[in-house]
Order: C-alpha cells, then structure tokens, then sequence
C-alpha cells in the first residue's frame, strides 16, 4: 500500500520536476520565477522516496500526519502565490512609468513636430 | 512670479469644467504654462483642453488622480520648471488664489504650500457632517504624525518648488496622493506650509468622495498612512537625481 502511494507521489513530483526544467529550456518560464517550483516538486519528491519525512515532520510540530501533509503543501500555495503578488507589483509599477514616459514623449513629439512644419 | 511656473491640471472625464478652469487661469496669470494631463477620460476632455491652449498630455488608459499628477510633475522635472502649482479640474479651485500659493511659496520658503478651506471662517466650507468629521480625525492623525498642524489634508490645491518636483517626479503615492504625499515630504525632510484660500463649490460632477463613502475613505486612508509609515524612509538625495 505504502508502495502505492510512494510511487504515486513520486510519478508526479518527477513529472512536475520535468514540466518546470521543460519549461526553462524552452525559455517559457524564468529561472527567477522557478526555484519555488523546483523546490516544490524537490521536496515532493523526497516525501515519495522517504515517508519517514512526513511522519517526522508530524512529530515534531504536533500535527497529524495528514493536516501536516496538507499544511506543506499549503506553505508552497501560500508562497508561491505571494511571490505572484510581488511580481505583480513590480510589473505595475513598471507600467505606470512606461505609461508616463509614453505620454510625455508623445507630446514633445507632437510638439516637434508642430515646429518643423 | 518670475520663476517658471507650471500649473497641472488631471482630469478625467471632465469636458464640462476643463475649458472654463483653464480659461481662469490664463487670464489671471499669462504668464504660467498649463499643463492638462488626461486621465484616459472617454470624453472631450482632452480636445475642449487643447483648444484654450492648454498643453495636454494624454495617458493612454485610466491610471488614477496619483499616476495623472505624478506624470505632471515628471514633466515639469524634464521641462525645467521651478514652480508647480495643483489644480483641480473640477473648478473648486480659483485661479485667483494661485498667486497666493506661489507667493507664499517663496515668503514662507517652503517646499510645499497647501491651500487650505479651513482657516479662518470655517463656515464657508458646505461638507455633510460625517464628511467633515472624517476630515477631522484625517487631520488630527497626520498632525499628530509630522508634529505639525495641517488643517485641510485632503485639499489637492498646492504649490511646490524645485527640489519637490524633483522628488515627487520619482516618489509618488498613488492610492491617496493627497493626504498620504503629506506625510512622505515631511519624513524626506521637505517643510511644509498652510495657508488659508477660498474654494468655489465645483462647478459640476460629483466628487469622488461621496458623503457615503467618507467613512469608509477615512479607514482606507489612515490604513494606508500607517502601511507607509513603516516603509523605509524616502532618502533624497538632489545630486543623484537628474
């Protein structure tokens, strides 16, 4: 049974494992943005190859081994959409200026070109 | 007024009031520059600013009173303007107080002079109970904050000079810009000034806080005053910008 499961888990985090390096040799996904992935799928990995990891996990912070099992895996959730927010930000910011940048750059082009003619 | 002085004017869908604002102005003071910026308005905001005169710079969508104004200090930063006055689109503001500001500016030898409804005779200014009680507790907080009394917090009628354009054109608040740029100034270190104005009802909209909503623009507002103070301190340094 044990087996099972381990195999299971193990078949996903390799797949994912090889979605995420798939996906940066294609250049569709930024190394930047990736190492949370990879440690996501790493770390599922060594749950699958060594199941004592959990049940460990589980001892140590007082959970049950299933609400432990679910709490990582919301930990992951939790920080990888919390770097989505950062990246978000950043990349509204970086909008704004684009758009200041634009809007002034019209002008002074609309204003040369009144002068030549 | 001999500096160069700039007066930014964002609008967003304000066709009713932009030409007569702009107007105003031009006969008061010949002298100053105007600058609309355009807030991506899906009206003839942009078309009826032009045809006074004004010079307009359009943004290509909606971005928000903050975004609007900051574009107009980064102009004024690439155009070398020493003065910048903030007017509103909406007509509150005459321009016959501008010279005030802009004189008060260089009397009282600030960095930011804010034009203020309340000073003076309190009464001139018809604003819903719950709404000037908002305002009231906005005040005492940024008050008590910079350890100096600023009456009128959320007026967007002000003047500032040079070093301010300067650092306003990279560092701007975008979700509150008037209350919460108070704040930023005075913990870069820029002094800042009060005087009292007189303010026109606007002369048509409505403004976009509703007596509704002040309650809940308040919570927002000191939320988001709080968030900032715990941001790093702004540094200013005038030999790295430009």
């Amino acid at each position: 049974m044990i087996i099972r499961i381990q195999l299971t888990i193990g078949v996903i985090a390799f797949g994912l494992l090889l979605l995420v390096l798939e996906l940066i040799r294609r250049g569709k996904l930024r190394e930047e943005y990736s190492l949370l992935w990879l440690l996501t799928a790493v770390v599922m990995l060594v749950f699958a190859f060594w199941p004592g990891s959990v049940g460990f996990i589980a001892k140590v912070t007082g959970l049950f081994y299933l609400t432990a099992l679910l709490v990582l895996s919301f930990l992951f959730l939790v920080m990888i959409l919390l770097q989505f927010s950062t990246i978000i930000s950043s990349l509204a910011d970086r909008n704004k200026e684009l758009a200041q940048h634009l809007a002034i750059l019209k002008w002074r082009i609309k204003e040369l070109e009144a002068k030549e003619e | 007024m001999s500096a160069k002085t700039l007066v930014i004017i964002p609008a967003y869908n304000e066709e009713q009031t932009i030409a007569k604002v702009v107007r105003d102005i031009k006969s008061h003071l010949p002298d100053v520059h105007i600058l609309v910026v355009n807030d991506g308005s899906i009206d003839h905001t942009s078309h009826k600013a032009k045809a006074e005169g004004a010079a307009v710079i359009d943004l290509p969508y909606n971005m928000g009173i903050g975004v609007a104004q900051q574009t107009g200090f980064k102009f004024a930063r690439e155009m070398d303007y020493s003065v910048v006055v903030q007017v509103d689109a909406d007509g509150q503001h005459p321009a016959s107080e501008i010279a005030k500001l802009t004189n008060s500016l260089s009397h009282h030898q600030a960095d930011m002079v804010i034009g203020s409804r309340f000073f003076g005779n309190k009464t001139s200014y018809p604003a819903p109970l719950v709404r000037r009680l908002g305002m009231l507790i906005l005040s005492t907080f940024i008050s008590l904050i910079i350890r100096q009394r600023i009456r009128d917090v959320t007026s967007g009628f002000r003047a500032v000079c040079v070093r301010t354009i300067e650092f306003l054109a990279s560092i701007y608040p975008t979700d509150y810009p008037e209350p919460e740029s108070i704040v930023l100034l005075h913990r870069a270190g820029f002094k800042i000034t009060e005087i009292p104005v007189t303010m026109s009802p606007r002369l048509a909209g409505a403004s976009s806080i509703t007596p509704g909503r002040s309650v809940y623009y308040m919570i927002k507002v000191l939320l988001a005053l709080m968030i900032g103070l715990f941001k790093k301190k702004p540094k200013f340094d005038e030999r790295s910008e430009k």
